[in-house]
C-alpha cells in the first residue's frame, strides 16, 4: 500500500467556550508515522478528531490532496482505534473485523478473504468466533487494530491505543504496531502522554501544549534539541540554569551563571551572535552531566561546583541531586556500567564537580 | 467559518418533543379546566374561579380517602422498605445456593396483574371470614410494594463498596456497628428513593385497591367513581393538586437524591 | 473483640434466612391467597358471593367454551399488542433524544417523565377524556380549523382506549430503554462512523441491538400492563370496549359470581404468563455478546 499525505491548514477546533486546537498546521508524509504528544488537554486529541471528521473545525484538511472538509467521518475513508478499542459487544471478533467490509457491501467471498489475511496479520488465529468479552485486553487491541485496516483506509488514526495495557504488554505491542505500520505502509497519526512511548515508535513527534504545537522533529532532534522551556522540560528531564551573556561571537558565547562561574556555549550550526547582558535560560540533559572531585574537572568542558543532597539508586542508574553554591539544583543520571566504583564515590555531602561538554548546552530561552 | 461534519440526530428530536408535548398536554388541559367558573369542563376555562377547589373540602369522600390513601401509602411504604431492605442484605451479602430463586420469589408480585391480585385478596379474606378493612388493605399494599422495594435497596446495596464496612470493622467496629455507622447512612439514599417509590405505587394502586374497599376507599377508587357519576371540574380541582403535589414531590426528590434513582443509572 | 470462630457454611444460611424471612413471608401470604384463589375457581358458584362443595371445572368451562367471554380476551390482547408496539416505538423515540441531549434536556425530560410515572393513571387517564371527548380540546381545535365538519369518535371506542394505554405507558418503557442506551460505550457509534456506517446503519447495527435488553424490559412491563388494564378501558372505552379486568371486576363485585371470576382471572394469569414468557424468549434469541 501506498500512504497519503495528510495536510492540515490554520486548524481551529473550538468546544463550547473552550478553544481546543487553534492555528495548528502540520504535515503528515505518505507512510509516515507521527506522534502527537503533550499533557492532558492540549488538544491532541481534538485535533485527531478532527482529522477523524467527528468534530467541527475552522481551517482545511486534506486527505491525499483531496479536501474533506464536510465530509463526514463516514465518509473520509480513516481508519481509528480508540483508547477503549471500542469492539461491538454483540459481535464475534469476526464480525467486528468484518463490519467496514460490511458496511461498504463486500462482496462475501472477498471479505471473508480479507478478514482472513487480517487475522494472520494480527495473530488472531482461533479467537475468531469469540466475543469481545471473552478477550484479553491484548487481544482486544488486535481486534480493534485488524478492523480498522481491514478496509483500507487512507490513513490510521490511533487515540491512546495502548494506554490500558500493562507496561510489558505495552512494551510488546509497541515493537508489534511499528512494525505493522511499516510493513502494511499506512499513514499514522497517534496521539499519546507518554513521552516514552512516542520516542519509540514515531518517525515524528508533534508536541502540543495549550492547543497549539511547540515543535515538530524527529525524535533525537526533539530530545537534544528542543526549542523552548515546555518541550524541554516535557520531553525527558532537563536541568535549567539562568545565565547572563558575557561575550559572544559567531560560534560560541561565554555566559555567567551566578556570580562568579562561566559557561561556555557551543553554536549548533548557524546562529545569530548573542547580545552581551541578555539573560537566558539554558538547559542540559541529565544523562550529559558528570561528576568528578572539585578539583578535578577536565579542561575544555563546562563545570559547576556543589554539593551532593540525594543519591537513589535504581538499578541501571544513579541520580543524583547535587546543589550548587548559587543554590539550584542539578539532577545528574550515571549509568551503573560497572558493578562497584562509581557507587562508592557518591555520598550525601560530598564536595563534587559537575562537567559537561559545552556542545551539550541548549538555549531554551 | 467551521466546516459543519456533525449532524444531529434529525428525526428523533421532532418526534420525542411531540410525544413529550402530548404527554403533558392532557395535565395542562386538566389543570385549565379546573379554573372553569361553571360546571362544564371545558378547556381553555371561560373564566377563572377558585369554586371547584374550596368544593373538594365539601366533599367528604375525598378528604376521608385521601387520608386512607396517605395512610396506607406511609405504613405500607415504611414496612415493605423495612422487610425489603432486611431481604437485600440477604440477597447480596451471602452466597448460598436459590439465591436467584429467592430473588424471583420476591419480586413475583410484580408479574402477576393487579386485577389477578385484587381477586385473590378478595376470596382469601372472604373465606377467612375478614371483610374488608383497613387491615386487608395493608396487606395487599405491603404485597405490592414489596417487589419495588426489594429491587431498588438490591440495586442501592450492589453499588455499595464493601471495602467501607471492612474499613470501619478494621478500625474497631462490631459489624453491626459497622453496618449501622457506614452502610446505612450510605446506602440511605437508595432506601429513600425505594420508601418513595412504594408510596406512590402505593397511593396510586387502583386496579387491585378496588376489590378490597368498602364504604371507604382509596384517593384514586374515589375519583374514579366521582368521574363516572358527577359531571363537574371537583375532580379535576383534586387531581390538579396531585400534580401540583407529585411535581413538588419530585422537584424536591431531584434535589436531595437525584433524579437518576429512578430513571436509571 | 477477639477473632470470631470461623463461620461454618449453614451459620451464614441461617442468617441470611433470618433476614430474608419477613420479605418471604409477605411473599407467601400472597401466594396462599392466589392458592385460595385457585380453589375458588374450581368450586361451584352458588351466585351471592356464597360457593357450593365439591371440586367442578364448570367455571372454566364456562368461560372458556363461550366466544363471548372469550372475546374480553381476545379484545385485551389485540389492544395489548397494538398498544405495545406504538408506545415501543415512541418511547424509543423519546429515550434516543434523551441519551443523545445535554444535561439540560436530560433532566427536564426525566422530571416531566417522572412526574407523568408517579401521577396516578387514573389522574392521567381523566385528563385524557377531557381532550379526546366530543368537547375535548382535539375535537374543538379540529372543528375550529375546519378540518372537520363533525367531531371525530376518539373515545368510548378502542381507538379511544388504545390511545390512552399507550400514552399512560410511554413512561413505562421509557426508562428501563434509557438505561440501557446509555449503557452503551461512548465511542461505539463513533468506530462504527469510521468504519463507513452512515446514521442509519449506525442505528440499526449498533444502538438497537445494544438497546435491546431494555427494550425487552420495557415491552415486557407495558404489555403486562396494558393487556390487565381496568382504568383506561373502563373510563374512555366507557362499556364499549370493556377488556378483561372489567369481566373480572364485574363478575365478582357486581354479579358475585366469585369461582367465575376467579376461573377466569386464573386464565387471565395463564395466558399472561404464557405470552410474556414467549416475549422474553423471543427478545433473549435476539439478544448477543457474552
Amino acid at each position: 500500500m501506498d500512504g497519503v499525505r495528510i495536510e492540515i491548514e490554520d486548524l481551529g477546533v473550538r468546544y463550547r467556550d473552550v478553544q481546543a486546537v487553534r492555528g495548528v498546521s502540520l504535515v503528515v508524509e505518505p507512510s509516515e508515522f507521527v506522534a502527537l504528544l503533550g499533557p492532558s488537554g492540549c488538544g491532541k486529541t481534538s485535533l485527531l478528531r478532527a482529522i477523524a471528521g467527528f468534530v467541527d473545525y475552522d481551517g482545511e484538511i486534506r486527505i491525499g490532496g483531496r479536501v474533506v472538509d464536510g465530509v463526514p467521518a463516514h465518509r473520509r475513508g480513516v481508519g481509528m482505534v480508540f483508547q477503549d478499542y471500542a469492539l461491538f459487544p454483540h459481535r464475534t471478533v469476526r464480525e467486528n473485523i468484518g463490519y467496514g467490509l460490511a458496511m461498504r457491501r463486500t462482496p462475501r467471498a472477498e471479505a471473508v478473504a480479507r478478514v482472513d489475511e487480517m487475522v494472520r496479520l494480527l495473530k488472531l488465529q482461533g479467537l475468531e468466533g469469540r466475543y469481545p468479552g471473552q478477550l484479553s485486553g491484548g487481544q482486544q487491541q488486535r481486534v480493534a487494530l485488524a478492523r480498522a485496516i481491514a478496509v483500507n483506509p487512507a490513513v490510521l488514526l490511533l487515540d491512546e491505543p495502548l494506554g490500558a495495557l500493562d507496561r510489558k504488554l505495552r512494551e510488546e505491542m509497541q515493537v508489534e504496531l511499528r512494525q505493522l505500520q511499516k510493513r502494511v505502509g499506512i499513514t499514522a497519526v497517534f496521539v499519546t502522554h507518554d513521552q516514552e512511548e512516542a520516542l519509540a515508535l514515531a518517525d515524528r513527534i508533534a508536541v502540543m501544549n495549550g492547543g497549539r504545537i511547540e515543535q515538530v522533529a524527529g525524535p533525537v532532534e526533539l530530545y537534544e534539541r528542543p526549542v523552548n522551556r515546555f518541550v524541554a522540560d516535557f520531553i525527558g528531564r532537563s536541568n535549567l540554569l539562568a545565565a547572563t551573556v558575557v561575550e559572544a561571537d559567531g560560534r560560541r558565547a561565554v555566559c555567567r551563571v551566578g556570580e562568579a562561574d562561566r559557561i561556555v556555549l557551543v553554536a549548533d550550526g548557524a546562529w545569530t551572535p548573542l547580545a552581551p547582558g541578555r539573560t537566558l535560560t539554558l538547559a542540559a540533559r541529565p544523562e550529559k552531566l558528570a561528576l568528578a572531585l572539585p578539583q578535578e574537572a577536565p579542561a575544555g568542558r563546562n563545570a559547576l561546583h556543589g554539593v551532593i543532597e540525594h543519591v537513589t539508586y535504581l538499578g541501571m542508574i544513579t541520580e543524583v541531586r547535587v546543589r550548587l553554591a548559587t543554590g539550584d539544583i542539578l539532577d545528574v543520571v550515571e549509568q551503573n556500567s560497572t558493578a562497584d566504583g562509581r557507587r562508592a564515590a557518591r555520598h550525601v555531602g560530598d564536595r563534587v564537580a559537575v562537567h559537561w561538554n559545552p556542545a551539550d548546552t541548549v538555549v531554551v530561552d | 467559518m467551521a466546516h459543519r461534519v456533525v449532524r444531529r440526530h434529525p428525526v428523533a428530536a421532532p418526534v420525542a418533543l411531540l410525544v413529550l408535548a402530548v404527554l403533558c398536554l392532557p395535565l395542562v388541559v386538566m389543570i385549565g379546566a379546573s379554573f372553569n367558573p361553571g360546571t362544564e369542563q371545558v378547556f381553555p376555562p371561560r373564566g377563572l374561579s377558585l369554586r371547584w377547589y374550596a368544593n373538594i373540602l365539601d366533599r367528604d369522600g375525598f378528604l376521608r380517602s385521601f387520608q386512607l390513601s396517605v395512610a396506607l401509602g406511609l405504613l405500607s411504604a415504611q414496612v415493605s422498605v423495612a422487610a425489603g431492605t432486611l431481604a437485600a442484605l440477604a440477597l447480596v451479602r451471602y452466597r448460598f445456593p436459590g439465591r436467584d430463586a429467592l430473588l424471583t420469589l420476591l419480586l413475583s408480585p410484580l408479574i402477576v396483574p393487579g386485577v389477578v391480585i385484587g381477586m385473590a385478596f378478595l376470596v382469601s379474606f372472604a373465606a377467612l371470614g375478614v371483610f374488608r378493612s383497613f387491615p386487608s388493605l395493608f396487606v395487599l399494599h405491603v404485597v405490592i410494594t414489596l417487589p419495588y422495594a426489594v429491587r431498588v435497596v438490591v440495586g442501592s446495596l450492589t453499588r455499595f463498596k464493601v471495602s467501607l464496612e471492612e474499613a470501619a470493622r478494621v478500625l474497631g467496629a462490631p459489624p453491626w456497628r459497622a453496618f449501622l455507622t457506614v452502610t446505612l447512612p450510605v446506602i440511605r439514599t437508595g432506601m429513600v428513593a425505594a420508601a418513595i417509590f412504594a408510596f406512590v405505587t402505593s397511593f396510586d394502586n387502583f386496579t387491585a385497591s378496588q376489590f378490597l374497599v368498602w364504604d371507604r376507599s382509596t384517593l384514586p377508587v374515589e375519583i374514579y367513581s366521582y368521574v363516572r357519576t358527577e359531571n363537574d371540574p371537583t375532580v379535576a380541582a383534586l387531581c390538579a393538586l396531585l400534580v401540583a403535589g407529585v411535581s413538588v414531590v419530585v422537584v424536591v426528590l431531584d434535589r436531595y437524591v437525584g433524579i437518576e434513582a429512578f430513571t436509571g443509572r | 473483640m477477639g477473632t470470631a470462630p470461623a463461620r461454618r457454611p449453614r451459620g451464614r444460611m441461617g442468617r441470611a434466612a433470618l433476614l430474608a424471612a419477613p420479605g418471604v413471608a409477605i411473599v407467601l401470604a400472597f401466594l396462599a391467597c392466589l392458592a385460595a384463589m385457585v380453589y375458588y375457581s374450581v368450586r361451584p358458584s352458588l351466585g351471592m358471593a356464597r360457593v357450593g362443595d365439591g371440586l367442578t371445572l364448570e367455571n372454566y368451562a364456562r368461560f372458556l367454551g363461550d366466544a363471548y367471554y372469550l372475546g374480553y380476551l381476545w379484545r385485551s390482547i389485540r389492544a395489548a399488542a397494538v398498544s405495545t408496539v406504538v408506545a415501543a416505538v415512541l418511547g424509543f423515540a423519546v429515550a434516543y433524544y434523551m441519551s443523545r441531549s445535554g444535561p439540560v434536556v436530560r433532566l427536564v425530560t426525566s422530571l416531566v417523565l417522572v412526574v407523568q410515572f408517579f401521577t396516578a393513571y387514573v389522574v392521567r387517564t381523566y385528563a385524557l377524556m377531557l381532550i379526546l371527548g366530543r368537547n375535548g380540546v382535539v375535537n374543538r381545535t379540529l372543528l375550529a380549523l375546519g378540518l372537520v365538519e363533525t367531531p371525530l369518535p376518539l373515545m368510548y371506542n378502542e381507538l379511544g382506549v388504545v390511545i390512552g394505554l399507550v400514552l399512560v405507558s410511554i413512561p413505562f418503557m421509557v426508562f428501563p430503554v434509557y438505561s440501557s442506551l446509555l449503557a452503551i460505550e461512548a465511542n461505539l457509534d463513533a468506530a462504527a462512523e469510521s468504519l463507513g456506517a452512515g446514521p442509519l446503519r449506525r442505528f440499526w447495527t449498533v444502538t438497537v441491538p445494544l438497546a435491546l435488553p431494555g427494550v425487552a424490559a420495557g415491552t415486557v412491563v407495558v404489555f403486562l400492563f396494558t393487556l390487565t388494564a381496568y382504568v383506561i378501558p373502563g373510563l374512555l372505552g366507557g362499556g364499549y370496549f370493556d377488556m378483561i379486568a372489567n369481566l373480572i371486576y364485574d363478575k365478582a363485585m357486581g354479579a358475585q359470581d366469585y369461582p367465575f371470576a376467579a376461573a377466569s382471572a386464573m386464565v387471565t394469569l395463564v395466558v399472561t404468563a404464557t405470552l410474556v414468557y414467549g416475549l422474553q424468549r423471543a427478545f433473549a434469541a435476539r439478544i448477543r455478546g457474552a
